[in-house]
């Protein structure tokens, strides 16, 4: 097999181009489809995913492919790296690589980024300021959750 | 210079514009199943009703937690209360743990809990985060814990804080059952020592209540809607009911364990080989799994010794054990219950096959299994600050 033929070209909504190699993209299982059927060259579309997006994920992709395959960084560094990887990220990139790992089918990067908002909204301050979510109820609404979510060790 | 300040805020306006385009997006926008993803990963259960609260799609979408509903069963007042009104109360049992201000320090809620009538939530700056009002009777244990670092709030001279329940690490342990009882007057009182169970038999289902009072054990079956006193068991008092696989286990002072079938309330004593006639004896059922017996012996002697015994379910006799895995069993007052401690970090000095006795003052350390006896650990120090009403709160300190 030449060398060629191991890497792919992924390209992105606004036409950027990324040339990675195979065993990075196939841990999409979108993409491992796409190669699968043979219509497709070595260029693949992703009609879904813009530029900058992909480039985060194909750096999620190359960590992962990395470790699994010499499987000499231990599984804590990764967390480490995973954690780092999404702490900066602010809600909106977080919000388009949700759907991106959703649309490319990477389950762990998923798995990452949903938790990630998970983290980072405890409050429901967090969720209306961090997700920009309006509270859109009505005042009666508002003062009957707010004497339902009061509570008391039972005596 | 006049023109440098412009150019540069020029270019601010330029890099500010594509940012306030990203503030815009719109999660309530995000496909129902991913959503449904972020809100598997909240850490709780009081996490999601929060999400709840956020707005009316979110709470339309997300139910509310089964762990912490509340349900209520009228019943009919028999034997104690001739008047009144009379109900079964199943409640969230939970566990909080408290990180304090202190690193080696955490502080632990046990109890089971119930919305707060009481509170005005116009009271705080945030109402409509799920918020637990601790209510203790010793003013410095408040103090402590106004010390935490967390938003607690102290009102009612002392006797009241507020918790909010970001701060701490919550561990759901099921659901506990009450009997509250509502005098003509109108006085609250509610007991603990009761056992349920549900029963089917051709299709049709009831459910079964034991409550123990005084020196009576009495079963109440829904299917007939009435209270029946169990024959041949001891006449004095009981020291635990529970259920188990189906049927009702009682404990009393000195060596026995009765089984009653919930069918026939036809008690039977199980064998045991215990070496202690006075001891007390705590049941503690882990679901359907396990029962196990704690056993607390005090003899001139010896001092005070414990064993720890599962049930063998066929032999139906207990079997001595040292170690119940990767469990914390709380045993004294209030209600004896195990709790798995996965989900509690390493080094918070709650470890796994441990005992706590709950009593207030009496032992001020977790007993571990070392050298073929639970003795207690020395890793770390126990102060009981609540036992009992209404919850059960302690604080360790790692040594």
């Amino acid at each position: 097999m030449s060398k060629s033929e191991k890497k792919i070209v992924l390209k992105s909504l606004d036409n950027e181009a990324f040339e990675v190699e195979k065993a990075v993209a196939l841990q999409s299982q979108t993409i491992w489809v796409m190669c699968e059927d043979k219509c497709v060259g070595n260029e693949i579309p992703l009609e879904n995913v813009t530029g900058q997006i992909l480039a985060k994920v194909i750096d999620y992709c190359k960590k992962h492919a990395v470790v699994d395959g010499d499987g000499d960084e231990s599984s804590e560094e990764l967390k480490n790296w995973d954690t780092e990887f999404t702490k900066n990220m602010d809600q909106s990139t977080l919000f388009n690589m949700i759907l991106a790992a959703n649309y490319l089918n990477i389950k762990s990067l998923l798995n990452l980024t949903c938790q990630a908002v998970a983290d980072k909204t405890k409050t429901i301050d967090e969720f209306h300021t961090f997700l920009n979510i309006e509270n859109n109820f009505t005042p009666e609404e508002e003062a009957q959750i707010c004497q339902e979510n009061l509570w008391a060790f039972d005596d | 210079m006049t023109q440098f300040l412009t150019q540069s805020k020029a270019i601010n306006i330029n890099m500010a514009e594509p940012s306030t385009k990203k503030n815009m997006t719109d999660w309530t926008q995000l496909p129902e199943e991913l959503l449904q993803m972020i809100i598997e990963k909240l850490n709780n259960c009081f996490d999601v009703v929060n999400a709840r609260s956020v707005c009316s799609s979110w709470r339309s979408l997300f139910p509310f937690p089964s762990c912490l509903l509340i349900q209520s069963y009228s019943l009919p007042t028999y034997p104690i209360e001739k008047q009144g009104l009379c109900s079964l109360e199943k409640i969230p049992l939970i566990l909080f743990r408290v990180p304090t201000a202190v690193e080696s320090v955490s502080e632990y809620f046990v109890g089971g809990i119930c919305r707060d009538e009481s509170g005005d939530y116009m009271e705080f700056p945030s109402p409509l985060q799920c918020t637990l009002r601790v209510k203790l009777a010793r003013s410095d244990s408040a103090l402590q814990l106004a010390g935490a670092g967390l938003m607690w709030k102290k009102i009612l001279d002392c006797e009241s804080t507020w918790m909010n329940t970001r701060g701490c690490q919550i561990i759901n342990m099921g659901h506990q059952y009450q009997i509250v009882c509502w005098s003509p007057e109108g006085l609250r009182k509610s007991e603990r020592d009761v056992a349920y169970l549900e029963l089917s038999k051709k299709g049709v289902s009831e459910f079964l209540v034991l409550r123990s009072y005084s020196n009576t054990l009495v079963v109440f079956k829904s299917g007939e809607r009435k209270w029946k006193r169990v024959e041949n068991v001891p006449g004095y008092s009981s020291t635990g009911v529970v259920s188990f696989r189906g049927k009702f286990y009682a404990a009393f002072v000195g060596r026995d364990v009765f089984v009653i079938n919930p069918r026939s309330l036809k008690a039977t004593r199980l064998r045991r080989s215990l070496k202690h006639r006075d001891a007390k004896n705590y049941l503690v059922p882990i679901g359907d799994d396990e029962l196990f017996l704690v056993e607390e012996n005090v003899t001139p002697i010896d001092g005070t010794t414990f064993g720890v015994f599962r049930l063998d379910v066929k032999a139906r006799k207990w079997v001595e054990v040292s170690d119940f895995g990767d469990r914390v069993f709380f045993v004294g007052c209030l209600v004896n219950v195990a709790c798995s401690v996965k989900e509690l970090p390493d080094g918070c000095g709650v470890s796994g096959n441990s005992i706590l006795f709950t009593q207030l003052g009496l032992h001020i350390s977790f007993y571990v299994y070392s050298s073929g006896c639970w003795r207690s650990s020395s890793e770390s120090r126990v102060e009981i600050i609540v036992s009992g009403s209404p919850a059960l709160a302690f604080s360790v300190r790692v040594k």
